[in-house]
């Protein structure tokens, strides 16, 4: 594999009192679109602030695009582009000023049709004084601002907070873009459908830690699938059958979970069975979530308590 | 660890800073220089010849001319020149300073409080930049003030090296409190404060200079520890010099040097002093429209009502010197007429004004903070509750008004317990 784009090894950072960040690792692969997943205050934005060298972690290593994080911040902040969870502006510049303003001071190519596209399709007005802004119109500009900029990673922290449905859309159809030619992206959300529908890797933070991190492929091999079917013969076999779990069984309809690494084995018997309008469901992120936030006690490794409603909080988008 | 081109940008945010400031800084400009022409006019009006002018200078030693004016240079051949420094310089340099220190915590603090730093910083932008471009605004705002005076005291005929020192004086004593609010900006996490510490640096410094003029008339060694003396202990129109420049300028570069340190050991978004964390539950004090604006404006209320009484303080104990003062000179009531009472009673009535003025400020301020409430949207929420509109501003009204009472009365009491 070449150089990770973004590699953080053991960061920790703390506010006082307050930890947010409690040996922190994260890995992105050049090209990859990373999802970043955690809910309210569990660490997402200190850590991107970390990697884009604005805090200054108290133990650990970060380095993006094989800089440091810290020392080399203005050269990686070249190559990179943000879009903050909750964007500020100044109120009485207009929108498309703003756009300007900050694809100046990043200097490079600059890119009027490309910017002039992105205004069109996010349906931005560049004429409107950024005090009259709601929030998802600001969040546009910095969306605008970030997007048209040439960049070869974009640090994108819950970009589409405050934008609307058909917004979200968009957004995704400009992410794909990206990643179609090349750039690496990390996108941090507590919206799980954003991060299936888009990432091709996911870290999940917990307190300041990342409690797991792979492909969905792999994340999805730890947990189970969701079966059911319709048969007449008797499955009662089947609650025997090592993998399978919470199997119910009335009036011909049958339903479990399977341990995805059994499924063959199950699949057999489920044939043997003579089953009819069976369906396998692979575990949604969301039920890879709630194993380490929920409130549903589910695997050995994720028995530790959930923070108070941070199941429900991160459930909630969905 | 050293970090990689900390000055990147520096020059493309000093632009925006400025264009962001353009219209604020034209006003500052325009308004100093028309009172400094004024000024020269009227006085030139007022006082047509020495003689006028020698009588003027007579009534010099009063301390509270003396607090409220500068050192009395010249007082001997009391010149146009000298009167317009002696009448103006306080006021300009006072001004100059308010000005330096709301454009500093602006660019440096709010900013940051705002979260509009988070977007600039994470552009290739270098660690220092921001603040060095606030800086830069602020010193060219400074400059500005400073060549609208030199400009205005050549236009009503008060030309000559000496209203470019004042210039130079007067721009740089800006910059020495734009240093001071870029230090107190580091203090704190929030622009209110920042400004209002480096305000009660100004006031500080405001009553350190009077009070060592009082003390001797053109300067004593308590009056050259504020930078406001160091601009006046130039001896504009009368017997100029420098060197006192120095001292500004210097001061200026310690503290920048401070805020830099400062700066490198503190988050981004953090203050040095963190922020305590509050009650989870409102106290019933809190839970009507009247309690929320009290509570909103404690800060305001608290901050002026301390600066104002310590004020009143100041030039109560001075009021009490001053009686002592002049039974001391025996031969000024020989040459001059002088009722000690009515003396102490002029002295008291300027105070007063000024106390005066200070309450009319903090109730002005306290009345915007409601466009500002609005404008950010919480007064929507806070009418969403079913508060009725008249009431919510009625309310806040009344809070102002009793504050302001009280704050009046809290600083003027020195002055009703009967000063003679």
């Amino acid at each position: 594999m070449d150089t990770p784009v973004i590699e953080a090894r053991g960061l920790v950072k703390t506010f006082g009192p307050t930890t947010a960040l409690d040996g922190f690792d994260l890995t992105v692969a050049p090209g990859q679109v990373a999802g970043f997943l955690g809910p309210n205050g569990s660490g997402k934005s200190t850590a991107i602030r970390v990697l884009l060298g604005l805090l200054r972690a108290d133990a650990g290593t970060a380095s993006v695009l094989g800089l440091d994080a810290w020392r080399d911040a203005v050269e990686i902040h070249r190559r990179t582009a943000y879009v903050p969870g909750d964007t500020n502006l100044w109120p009485n510049l207009t929108g498309g000023e703003i756009v300007d303003l900050l694809t100046g001071i990043r200097g490079g190519r600059r890119r009027r049709r490309r910017r002039d596209e992105l205004i069109e399709r996010f349906e931005l007005d560049p004429t409107k004084k950024a005090r009259s802004y709601s929030k998802g119109n600001r969040q546009k500009v910095a969306l605008v601002a970030a997007l048209s900029a040439e960049a070869e990673l974009y640090v994108l922290d819950e970009p589409t907070s405050g934008l609307d449905p058909l917004m979200e859309a968009v957004f995704t159809d400009e992410v794909r873009r990206l990643s179609g030619q090349g750039s690496t992206v990390l996108l941090s959300s507590h919206i799980l459908a954003e991060v299936e529908k888009l990432c091709d890797t996911v870290t999940i933070i917990r307190a300041g830690r990342d409690v797991e991190s792979g492909t969905l492929a792999q994340l999805r091999h730890l947990t189970r699938s969701a079966v059911t079917a319709t048969t007449s013969a008797d499955p009662g076999r089947l609650g025997g059958l090592p993998g399978v779990h919470h199997l119910v069984h009335d009036d011909g309809r049958l339903g479990f979970d399977v341990d995805d690494a059994r499924v063959p084995e199950v699949l057999r018997a489920l044939a043997d069975l003579g089953v009819q309008n069976l369906t396998v469901t692979p575990p949604s992120l969301e039920e890879l979530f709630l194993r380490h936030y929920g409130d549903r006690p589910a695997e050995p490794a994720a028995q530790e308590e959930a923070p108070h409603g941070a199941g429900r909080d991160a459930g909630a988008p969905r | 660890m050293r970090t990689a081109e900390p000055w990147a940008a520096t020059g493309r945010l000093f632009r925006l800073n400025l264009r962001l400031d353009r219209v604020r800084i034209l006003v500052w400009v325009l308004a100093l220089t028309g009172t400094v022409y004024a000024t020269v006019l009227a006085l030139a009006e007022t006082f047509p010849d020495g003689e006028a002018r020698q009588a003027r200078a007579a009534l010099l030693d009063n301390p509270s001319a003396v607090m409220m004016t500068g050192p009395a240079f010249g007082a001997g051949d009391y010149t146009l020149g000298a009167m317009t420094v002696n009448e103006l310089s306080l006021s300009v340099l006072v001004a100059t300073a308010i000005m330096s220190i709301l454009l500093a915590s602006r660019h440096v603090r709010a900013e940051e409080e705002s979260g509009r730093l988070e977007v600039v910083r994470a552009l290739p932008v270098g660690r220092f930049a921001p603040a060095a471009a606030a800086l830069g605004a602020v010193a060219v705002a400074d400059a500005a003030v400073g060549a609208g005076i030199t400009a205005g005291l050549v236009a009503a005929g008060l030309g000559g090296t000496d209203a470019v020192a004042w210039g130079l004086a007067t721009a740089l004593t800006g910059l020495v409190f734009g240093a001071v609010a870029a230090v107190t900006a580091q203090l704190t996490e929030h622009a209110r404060a920042a400004s209002g510490t480096a305000m009660a640096v100004l006031g500080a410094a405001f009553l350190v200079r009077g009070i060592g003029d009082v003390i001797e008339p053109t300067g004593s060694w308590l009056s050259w520890l504020s930078p406001i003396a160091w601009a006046q202990q130039t001896r504009l129109y009368v017997d100029l010099r420098w060197w006192p420049l120095a001292l500004s300028a210097a001061l200026t570069a310690v503290l920048l040097g401070t805020a830099v340190l400062l700066a490198q050991r503190r988050d981004l978004g953090a203050g040095l002093r963190r922020g305590r964390p509050g009650p989870a539950t409102a106290g019933t004090s809190l839970l009507s429209a009247t309690g929320l604006a009290r509570r909103l404006l404690r800060g305001t209320f608290l901050g002026w009502t301390a600066g104002l009484v310590l004020f009143g303080l100041a030039f109560g104990s001075l009021a009490d010197s001053l009686e002592d003062s002049i039974a001391d000179i025996p031969t000024i009531t020989e040459w001059l007429v002088v009722d000690l009472a009515a003396l102490t009673e002029s002295f008291a009535a300027a105070t007063l004004s000024y106390l005066a003025l200070g309450v009319v400020a903090f109730a002005v301020s306290a009345v915007l903070r409601l466009r500002a409430e609005e404008e950010s949207g919480r007064t929507g929420l806070t009418l969403s509750t079913g508060l009725a509109r008249s009431r919510w501003v009625l309310g806040w009204l009344a809070v102002v008004v009793v504050e302001a009472l009280l704050a009046l009365v809290l600083s003027g009491g020195r002055w009703a317990r009967g000063s003679p």
